[in-house]
């Protein structure tokens, strides 16, 4: 406990000891936790959004009523395009439009239920092959309708997978370059104190006690940018996204952020972030002694 | 106390200590005298585990060298070195008692061994200087109560008095004399003949790497 003490107090002198390269460290880590935070955080807001989108991918296509829905399914299933179907009965249309339409009873009876056809959805393998299936399907006998989305919806299925992707390789960028960071500021500092780590050597501190005040110093410093990146997902939850579902209901869904989760898992993001760097950076300086 | 047998050291293809056979007992008051090269240095570091990668055979205290925790060697033989290698961020008082917080003694034993260091070396009233506000033979006092602090076995002193005038110099062997009177074993490594003559110590000369002349038999083997 004494030596424990003594550590933190060691650490402690050492930040302060060299503020500049500390506080570029800090704020390395403050923004790769914040573009995870407030890039997880529009992820989450978003996924109803991409789920209707991607719904809006699949074809729709209306039987008529004297033919099997089934059967036609079947032979649908077979062409390689397709990645699977569900035949829809008008029951299960009636009880999914009555969730549709759950406060507004008038417009659901208005329906003339014992009018609608049975529906087939259809999972496309590929998006790009949509309307090429939708104008096979428009030509094959039994179907009455064929229901699909434009290339718009397409497109935005598109960008939105690959704002995913450039999304995640930029926060792996930003892991790495925080890392990278924490490590050259132990470097730096145990280059400051050179003398200070031999001296503690030279005077029996065992090299694992050494280490332990630097690897003290990146958990400290991750925390450090992890609470300020904290503050600023919480900010952006609780203004720009509520901005965001007030004007947008439809595309953005409003969800109860839980902030004990996203909280410690920055933390625990921001103290490994650190806590890598000095140990990189520690290991290679003290790992003769 | 220290046994050295057919030690070799090679820095770039030199033979730096060349078959190098030493004893040195329990209580001895040594001056390990040379030129520059002639190994002395590389010898201390060696006792130290600074320096690696050499062949032979050493021990201390009958424990093999190669064997001991670095750290638990380095609390067993001390170190005072010709540039102090004093903190200059840290006052005398928290240079001295740095030497306990690192091996983990209590706040109270610190203290209480501080406190009766820098009365013995003659620092009382300037516990509280940094070192850039004292004198070099200062500093070397500082740096002579910290390596007490640990109740060392043996101490190594690697041309303690190399940045010191005369008057200081002689002050700082009268100290390492005294602590070998109370039953340190010191080892200076010095280059200056005039003050290897005027204390009376076991003298080792060595040159190339080897131990040329001893004044004691019982040093050589």
């Amino acid at each position: 406990m004494r030596m424990i003490i003594y550590l933190f107090n060691e650490a402690r002198l050492g930040l302060l000891r060299n503020v500049p390269a500390v506080a570029a460290a800090v704020l390395i880590i403050f923004i790769s936790i914040s573009v995870l935070g407030v890039s997880l955080l529009v992820k989450n807001s978003l996924n109803h959004t991409i789920d209707y989108l991607n719904n809006q991918v699949k074809i729709r296509v209306m039987i008529d009523p004297k033919w099997n829905a089934s059967e036609i399914a079947l032979t649908i299933e077979k062409n390689p395009l397709v990645y699977s179907v569900k035949v829809e009965s008008k029951e299960e249309m009636v009880v999914s439009m009555s969730k549709l339409f759950e406060d507004k009873s008038e417009l659901l009876e208005m329906f003339n239920f014992s009018s609608l056809p049975d529906a087939i959805t259809i999972d496309m393998k590929d998006n790009t092959s949509v309307d090429y299936m939708a104008d096979m399907l428009n030509n094959t006998e039994g179907i009455t309708d064929v229901i699909y989305p434009g290339e718009y919806v397409a497109t935005v299925i598109r960008w939105t997978d690959s704002v995913e992707r450039y999304s995640f390789l930029a926060i792996i960028t930003l892991v790495f370059a925080s890392v990278l960071t924490v490590m050259m500021t132990i470097n730096l500092t145990m280059i400051k104190r050179r003398k200070e780590v031999r001296v503690k050597l030279l005077l029996g501190a065992k090299p694992s006690h050494v280490r332990i005040q630097f690897l003290i110093e990146g958990a400290i410093i991750g925390l450090m940018g992890s609470i300020l990146a904290n503050y600023l997902v919480y900010f952006a939850h609780e203004n720009l996204i509520q901005m965001l579902y007030a004007q947008l209901p439809y595309v953005f869904e409003e969800q109860k952020l839980n902030l004990f989760l996203v909280f410690t898992f920055s933390l625990f993001g921001g103290l490994l972030l650190g806590l890598t760097g000095s140990f990189i950076s520690t290991y290679r300086t003290l790992r003769y002694e | 106390m220290i046994f050295i047998r057919n030690l070799n050291k090679i820095y770039n293809n030199t033979n730096v200590i060349n078959n190098l056979d030493l004893q040195i007992e329990k209580g001895d008051f040594v001056f390990l005298h040379g030129k520059s090269g002639s190994g002395k240095s590389t010898l201390l570091k060696i006792l130290t585990k600074e320096v690696r990668g050499w062949s032979g055979k050493i021990t201390v205290d009958s424990q093999d060298l190669n064997k001991v925790a670095t750290y638990n060697i380095r609390r067993k033989i001390s170190v005072i070195y010709q540039s102090f290698e004093l903190l200059q961020e840290k006052t005398v008082y928290e240079n001295i008692s740095l030497a306990g917080h690192v091996v983990g003694k209590t706040n109270k034993d610190i203290h209480n061994r501080t406190t009766l260091l820098i009365e013995k070396v003659g620092l009382k009233g300037k516990e509280n200087l940094y070192p850039k506000n004292i004198s070099g033979g200062e500093q070397q006092r500082v740096a002579v109560a910290r390596a007490l602090l640990n109740k060392p076995e043996i101490i190594l002193a690697d041309e303690p008095t190399g940045n010191l005038d005369t008057e200081n110099a002689y002050h700082i062997i009268r100290l390492l004399k005294q602590l070998n009177e109370e039953g340190v074993t010191v080892l200076i490594v010095t280059h200056d003949l005039e003050l290897v003559k005027s204390f009376p110590a076991k003298i080792i000369i060595m040159s190339e790497g080897k131990v040329k002349i001893s004044e004691n038999d019982h040093l050589l083997i």
